[in-house]
């Protein structure tokens, strides 16, 4: 019975959560690893699908919220982000510190300029838009 | 959850309910290529009143959305706690 009440306390289930999913879910990647994957989420759904990319604050806690009574030994940061993207079946996630935030915006900017490009493109009146300049 | 009709109030209201809890609050992109649009919310859980979402099919809006995440995540990752006014670059 001790090792079942044990096995309770253990278990993910209140470990907080990061738009729904328990977070020790999904081991976070390198930036880099992120970002090639979510290139590949987008060469993905290009015929069909979503791509959905999420973005929350995050102060770095490992440990599930501590229930009422409980003490909390933990320090938040305050200079962290996650990042994840999921087509629907495959789900990525990265953490984004102060230090990496230029190289991984940056990177990431391209790569949602590149890849949403499937939208409406405004041609009717093309002023100043266009690179062809008559003058 | 209504939909903003134009960007530039859903940017204002997106920026402003940030930086009322940012800890709470989320910011979600979606898009569809095959049905060529993109969808952004932003929203704290809290009340159905503080979903805010913006949803386009213009190429044009593409550039706007990246622009307002990155300085959505450039917030989250900053130090300084914003009271209300925002740096503009």
């Amino acid at each position: 019975m001790a090792l079942i009440a044990m096995l309770n306390l253990a278990s993910p289930k209140q470990y907080g959560s990061f738009a729904g999913t328990p977070i020790d879910f999904f081991p976070f990647r390198s930036i880099v690893q992120f970002l090639t994957e979510l290139t590949r989420l987008f060469q993905k759904c290009r015929t069909s699908g979503s791509v959905v990319i999420t973005l929350k604050k995050y102060d770095g806690r490992t440990k599930p919220t501590p229930r009422k009574g409980h003490a909390e030994s933990f320090e938040p940061v305050d200079n962290k982000c996650l990042v994840r993207a999921s087509d629907g079946k495959k789900k990525i996630s990265t953490v984004v510190t102060t230090k990496e935030v230029i190289k991984f915006q940056m990177a990431y900017s391209n790569l949602l300029r590149a890849h949403m490009d499937g939208l409406k493109k405004k041609d009717k009146k093309s002023k100043g838009k266009k690179t062809k300049a008559t003058q | 959850m209504p939909y903003f009709q134009t960007w530039e109030e859903f940017a204002r209201a997106a920026e402003k309910l940030y930086l009322t809890d940012p800890m709470k609050v989320r910011v979600v992109l979606k898009y569809r290529h095959c049905d060529g649009n993109l969808c952004i919310k932003v929203t704290d859980n809290a009340a159905v009143s503080d979903c805010l979402q913006y949803k386009t099919d213009q190429a044009q809006d593409v550039k706007k959305i990246e622009k307002l995440h990155g300085k959505l995540m450039r917030l989250m990752v900053s130090k300084e706690t914003h009271s209300g006014s925002m740096e503009t670059d």
